[in-house]
């Protein structure tokens, strides 16, 4: 790999944080709040587009990296696509939570400088997740998960309801135990390598192939052990998982949207990036995270298919779909790892978009149990068409992007002969297309319950700043699912760039 | 490390794990903030010792994050005892947390009497007692960290959870500060993240549910997913 100098690189977060400080101490008006707030994610989008042309330009046939600040910032494109993904999601999240935050949270008292938190908190979050990706260090890349744990949990609170409150303290607690775990895990390797006089006392993530041959190999158990409890806790893989169906369900739509799309996504990422210390040598190891994985594909869903409260159901299918992505990358070979990544995106689009239909149906009707909604397509239209995108996709119906990042992990299954992995995923996902359709139906089809019936009809669906991100998200899942060679370019140099760490 | 300074260290790790098992029994809650607060003084005590005893100069800066530990965060605005002022005393001491508490009390009088014994002889190899000694202490930062995660797995009351974090965080510098003490940007991490944010977010939602509900027992309150509605 070609290390190249960017100056680009770490000033990334730095945006998002500045508009950050601007929005929470700034007493100007909703509109500049929302100036602010877009300024703080657009440019930066657009200065990591920039830096993934750089990237994927090969620099005499070898595959180039960024690095700035003596190798402690590092970004390859698995990094920068994990960046540009926090930064569309945010920004559509964001772009969603100018209409239904002020609606939900009603005219409770300091409703101003609840708003001014909430974005604030918002762009903090993009600001420490770009951090956690570009971070070329072990305990620093535990401390930014810490600082975006904190300030998800305070956004899980937003609304400050019992259940919201009891659910961001879970998540707070439990994430914070994992990555104390973690800590734990890099303590007994770097006690290891210090003790042996090695200079390797920085605990960089490219050096971790280099660990793996010197840390005996008990040690090196232990510390796996902690990483992947660790990594799969934050990624709400089960058995690590008791936390996430309460902060998705009663977390904001937006929040849950964000969780789900892309804050559970720091699990199987932290697992990629740590995986050099098990493989070539461990590779029991990847066998035993893929066997974790493919319980909790199954498990999830078989729990999503006995709830009857909507985010709820959207919760459990999260902890199914999470065992995908770690499924593919624990395969550790090119496929695999391609289809897991693959995963990660499609699941981002499509479960996104599914949290915020489940938010334009509590901001329409304000309800969320499937038992008390009914025929709400003639009602909310635009939302049942993109509910059925998002539900479909996910499902893994052919021409969705679903489709095509699970039969990528399929594929990778059948290649590497595992056929129990295979046949559990294969019925999972028939598993998962039920439980969504089944929902979809429940919610928007057949006559309309005596709840919706109740509600006055008329007034726009919901707010065009609301219905803007869901269109967006449901074309987007169309035309992966139509051209998935669309993202063959980021996909193929991500994988890559696991595949050089674990080689390295 | 010196054997007397690494003995002394010993003894005081063992009264911090004594002071994290009083300030978790007792029911009052505002006294089990004190006794978390003399907990936290160990800590403090260890790290100074650790420091005067090596000359690191790094770990003066772990006994300055100890001393956050001790007296800041109890007394911030949200921290333990503004909250604890506030929540009503039903806590109760958890039959489950009081056996295992016996459990790892006879486990650390067993492992201190096995190991000690050999060290306290006056024969035998300096370097030999000073290996020793060291591994007990960490044996005794490993007690605080399995202590801790008890804590968390058998108590329901939010206030004696937080407690449980901030217990088993100790457990887990005192293993850092013995394996790697020059990092010293550890103690930027734990002071910024579990000492200071996690804990006062934590606390800030206890804090609301003891307002709001007058309980901040998790069985009393019930679980997220029963009721629906979102606000």
């Amino acid at each position: 790999m070609i290390h190249q100098s960017s100056l680009l690189l770490p000033a990334l977060p730095f945006i998002p944080l500045l508009a950050a400080l601007y929005v929470a101490f700034s007493e100007s008006g909703e509109t500049s709040r929302r100036a602010a707030f877009l300024a703080g994610t657009l440019p930066t989008l657009v200065v990591t587009a920039y830096l993934m042309v750089q990237t994927r330009t090969p620099h005499e046939g070898r595959p180039v990296v960024l690095t700035a600040w003596n190798e402690v910032v590092y970004a390859d494109l698995l990094s920068l696509m994990m960046v540009s993904l926090t930064l569309l999601l945010v920004t559509l999240v964001g772009l969603y939570s100018f209409s239904y935050i002020p609606h939900e949270l009603g005219q409770v008292p300091a409703r101003g400088r609840s708003l001014r938190t909430y974005y604030s908190l918002l762009l903090v979050v993009a600001a420490f997740m770009i951090m956690t990706v570009t971070i070329n260090h072990l305990f620093f890349m535990f401390l930014v998960i810490e600082v975006a744990t904190i300030c998800v949990s305070l956004l899980v609170a937003t609304f400050k309801t019992k259940f919201a409150l009891i659910a961001s303290f879970k998540y707070n607690l439990l994430v914070v135990m994992a990555m104390l775990f973690a800590v734990l895990g890099a303590i007994l390797l770097f006690g290891e390598t210090s003790a042996e006089g090695l200079s390797l006392s920085r605990l960089s993530v490219l050096e971790m192939g280099e660990l793996a041959l010197l840390v005996p190999a008990p040690l090196l158990l232990i510390a796996a052990a902690c990483f992947v409890g660790a990594f799969g806790t934050k990624g709400g893989m089960m058995p690590f998982h008791t936390w996430l169906p309460d902060a998705h369900s009663e977390a904001p739509a937006p929040i849950s949207a964000l969780l789900s799309g892309l804050i559970i996504t720091v699990g199987p990422f932290g697992f990629a990036r740590t995986a050099a210390l098990f493989v070539p040598k461990y590779s029991s190891i990847m066998i035993s995270v893929a066997a974790l994985a493919c319980a909790s594909v199954v498990i999830g869903i078989v729990v999503a298919l006995a709830q009857d409260d909507l985010k709820r159901l959207l919760a459990y299918s999260s902890i199914s779909q999470i065992g995908y992505i770690f499924l593919g990358i624990a395969l550790a070979d090119y496929l695999g790892i391609y289809g897991g990544l693959f995963h990660l995106v499609t699941h981002l689009l499509a479960k996104s978009l599914l949290f915020l239909c489940a938010g334009a149906i509590i901001y329409r009707v304000g309800l969320r149990r499937i038992s008390d909604l009914s025929g709400l397509a003639r009602r909310m239209p635009l939302t049942a068409v993109c509910f059925f995108v998002g539900s479909l996709s996910m499902g893994g119906l052919p021409f969705m992007a679903g489709f095509m990042s699970k039969y990528t992990i399929i594929l990778a299954l059948a290649q590497a002969e595992l056929w129990w992995a295979l046949v559990i995923t294969a019925l999972a996902g028939t598993l998962t297309l039920a439980a969504l359709v089944w929902a979809a139906h429940r919610v928007f089809w057949g006559p309309e319950s005596e709840k919706v019936a109740a509600i006055p009809v008329g007034g726009r669906e919901i707010p065009r700043l609301m219905a803007l991100p869901m269109v967006l998200l449901a074309v987007a899942i169309v035309a992966v699912g139509l051209v998935p060679g669309l993202l063959y370019p980021m996909l193929d140099g991500a994988a890559r760039s696991i595949l050089a760490l674990m080689a390295a | 490390m010196s054997f007397s300074g690494s003995l002394l260290v010993l003894l005081l790790s063992l009264a911090a794990l004594g002071f994290a098992m009083l300030a978790v029994e007792t029911v009052p809650l505002l006294r089990s903030t004190y006794w978390y607060v003399a907990h936290s003084g160990c800590l403090v005590a260890v790290y100074l010792v650790y420091a005067f005893d090596t000359g690191n100069r790094f770990l003066f800066a772990w006994a300055g994050l100890a001393v956050v530990n001790a007296v800041i965060l109890p007394f911030l605005y949200g921290g333990l005892k503004y909250t604890a002022v506030r929540i009503p005393p039903e806590a109760r001491s958890s039959h489950l947390g009081a056996a295992l508490l016996g459990v790892v009390a006879l486990a650390a009088f067993i492992a201190a009497a096995t190991f000690s014994r050999p060290q306290l002889q006056v024969s035998g190899s300096p370097l030999t007692q000073l290996g020793s000694a060291v591994s007990l202490n960490l044996l005794a930062a490993a007690l605080l960290f399995v202590y801790g995660i008890i804590i968390l797995l058998t108590r329901r009351h939010l206030f004696k959870l937080a407690l449980g974090l901030l217990i088993m965080t100790a457990g887990a510098h005192l293993t850092l500060v013995q394996m790697a003490p020059d990092i010293f940007t550890m103690v930027e991490i734990e002071v910024l993240t579990k000492v200071i944010g996690t804990v006062f977010a934590m606390l800030y939602a206890v804090r609301l549910l003891a307002e709001r509900y007058q309980t901040t027992d998790a069985g009393i309150l019930g679980g997220p997913g029963g009721e629906g509605g979102e606000t």
